[in-house]
């Protein structure tokens, strides 16, 4: 392990992931920062273009985007009222009174402290979480495998959908059915191709998670012409507008509170930074002495939202590297940066590429401590931001998708696909299906189809295997009893909605 | 559109979307079900397929019992001609070539998105594609079809 994790540190070390590193996180930030775009459109585009770096260097890169981009959202939370990113929506309730009241480079500068250390802890919990999960992994079979995955995609497509359940169900279903194309897992039968060569192989892995990510956030946008602008100039002032010692020793605990609730909620499947920035900055405004101030300019509301999205980073790709489950749309794309390297993730990872978890490790914890240097270069030239022209930028981004479609195979059938996933990602969007199950299920299609048969196969046809094993009994009840849940909560909430309409 | 009927569009098209699957694989050769799963390639897709169906009529079912609402759906114009003109992008990239088609596609793509300065525009829309393919097609030897424009 010793040796992995050195091994790790000279890979991270080294210049050229280094510098990929700085060029990660400066385009994180800066995507975090524009209003619409996110760090998962950053990582989709820049995926393609990691065929052509090795393992490491790929995911320096892609960390430091993603470290980057959860930081990158505050800065359009505090500068103008508008978060950057889902995540950074709590930020803006202290934030933007912050830069009204004249500290605009005090509360920017308190998210990034927060934001920093936050995911220097969870880089750490990433690591010694994952190694825990896998020592667990190790100990289930296929049956147990299936009821996991099983119990994933459901949580995965339910949890954040309210009473909208089918909607998520249904994507996590579209999802799957993608998965199926191309050929049987088993038999290796063609099956679902349409007849179409292109198909015979499966659909291919980066136009379509390229695809939902841009057509989702992208094209939705084109209806909308105007750029987010801010109110009035923004000021930044003079000594009172700096971080005092007094500030850090204040936002301490609530770093400390966000990364612990961080990690739980990025290592459970389909809980996002969102739900972690909001319990954090909940948590810090009942424990405060002062809770009247949170929600009118408090500096520790800043650092609690701030802390709690970027606790859950290094936890959110645990069950990824140790299940090979993605949790989240953001881990779904580092799985297809594993997988376009040859690199399958699963309970195995510590023994079959230890240095890629630890190289990981570490390009995450030093993608926190460069986020400082290069978070304050951006903080200065923040206020521009609005002026980026985003009728240039977005067809841009567009061309990059379909360029990096093309380069991986040189297929044209590739593009066609990509903008059918675009199409796809935008009408979902329109009729709000969530996109991030889709790809999911697509991705997880042929795990739960393998571990099925499989199973079947060892047990001779005995679908007994499933509840035999008390893993997969406790996971297939889990997975029942959620759905449960949300159909009867549902069906409650509905009601609510309906007898409130008839009231009216 | 009203929202109400677009959730129970979004139903119809998943069920539409089922039969039209079921309708598919049954006249397919890999289609045929057998005994156990174990060796059954149409087990898996037939679930899924059912199960999609099935979701479409809760779908329906659901959007007919909402209050009726005012909540309006705006069919994105733009965005659907910006989904044409990268659709027709993939059909001409053979014949033109990638430089030709991306320079195309991303002048079109910038006016509609409402850009209208030229001097922005056409600089944009030439360099860029100009540096990808410099650099992708020449540099790290992806293959880029040349299309009209010989190098």
């Amino acid at each position: 392990m010793v040796d992995g994790i050195l091994q790790g540190a000279v890979i991270a070390l080294g210049f050229k992931s280094l510098l990929l590193l700085v060029i990660g996180v400066g385009t994180g930030v800066i995507f975090g920062a524009i209003p619409g775009l996110t760090s998962g459109i950053a990582i989709a585009i820049l995926l393609p273009f990691t065929f052509y770096l090795d393992i490491y260097h790929s995911l320096a890169l892609l960390s430091g985007v993603y470290v980057g981009g959860t930081y990158g959202g505050s800065i359009a939370a505090v500068l103008f009222g508008t978060p950057g990113a889902p995540e950074s929506g709590v930020t803006v309730l202290d934030g933007y009174p912050m830069a009204q009241q004249g500290f605009p480079n005090r509360a920017l500068s308190t998210a990034l402290y927060a934001s920093s250390l936050s995911n220097v802890l969870s880089s750490l919990s990433m690591l010694f979480l994952s190694m825990a999960i896998a020592s667990f992994a190790l100990m289930i079979g296929s049956a147990e495998f299936f009821s996991i995955v099983l119990f994933s995609l459901v949580l995965i497509a339910t949890v954040s959908m309210g009473s909208a359940w089918h909607k998520g169900l249904t994507a996590v279903l579209l999802g799957l059915l993608f998965s199926f194309v191309g050929s049987d897992p088993v038999s290796a039968i063609p099956r679902l191709n349409f007849g179409s060569l292109a198909l015979s192989s499966g659909l291919p892995l980066i136009p379509l998670l390229v695809g939902l990510f841009v057509g989702a956030e992208i094209i939705q946008q084109a209806g909308r012409m105007k750029n987010v602008h801010a109110d009035g100039h923004i000021a930044f002032g003079g000594k009172a507008d700096k971080v005092r010692w007094a500030d850090i020793k204040a936002m301490i605990p609530y770093v400390f509170s966000g990364a612990a609730i961080g990690t739980v909620i990025g290592a459970l499947p389909g809980l996002n930074a969102a739900v972690g920035s909001m319990l954090n900055y909940g948590f810090a405004k009942r424990v405060s002495r002062t809770p009247e101030r949170f929600g009118k300019g408090a500096l520790e509301g800043v650092a609690a939202s701030e802390a709690g999205n970027n606790g859950t980073v290094g936890p959110t790709l645990c069950p990824l590297l140790t299940l090979g489950i993605p949790g989240s749309g953001t881990a779904a794309l580092f799985l297809g940066a594993l997988l376009i390297q040859g690199v399958t993730p699963g309970p195995t990872i510590f023994e079959t590429s230890p240095v890629v978890v630890y190289s990981l490790f570490w390009s995450i914890f030093l993608a926190s401590l460069v986020m400082i240097v290069v978070g304050k270069i951006v903080i200065y030239f923040a206020k521009y931001i609005p002026l980026i022209p985003t009728q240039v930028i977005n067809p841009c981004i567009i061309l990059f998708c379909a360029a990096g479609a093309l380069a991986i195979e040189g297929a044209v059938s590739d593009v066609l696909i990509l903008v059918f996933f675009i199409a796809l990602g935008y009408f979902m969007m329109l009729g709000r299906f969530p996109v991030i199950p889709l790809l999911i299920g697509y991705l997880l299609g042929g795990l739960l189809e393998t571990n099925l048969r499989r199973t079947l196969l060892i047990s001779g046809g005995d679908y007994s295997a499933f509840v035999q094993s008390p893993i997969s009994l406790v996971f297939l009840v889990l997975t029942v009893a959620m759905l449960a849940y949300v159909v009867v909560s549902g069906a409650r909430r509905r009601r609510k909605l309906r007898d409130a309409a008839a009231g009216a | 559109m009203n929202s109400k009927k677009v959730e129970i569009v979004a139903g119809l098209m998943l069920v539409v979307l089922a039969a039209a699957l079921f309708l598919y694989m049954r006249t397919r050769p890999w289609y045929t079900p057998q005994l156990s799963v174990i060796d059954d390639s149409s087990f898996f897709p037939t679930v899924v397929t059912a199960c999609i169906g099935l979701f479409g009529v809760v779908q329906i079912i659901y959007a007919t019992r909402l209050p009726a609402s005012e909540e309006t759906v705006f069919l994105n114009l733009r965005g659907i001609l910006l989904i044409a003109i990268w659709t027709l992008y993939g059909f001409v990239l053979v014949p033109l070539g990638f430089l030709a088609s991306s320079v195309g596609a991303l002048f079109l793509s910038q006016v509609l998105w409402g850009e209208r300065r030229m001097l922005v525009a056409i600089p944009v829309s030439v360099v860029l594609p100009f540096a990808i393919y410099v650099i992708l097609g020449k540099i790290l030897h992806a293959s880029f079809p040349q299309g009209i424009i010989p190098f």
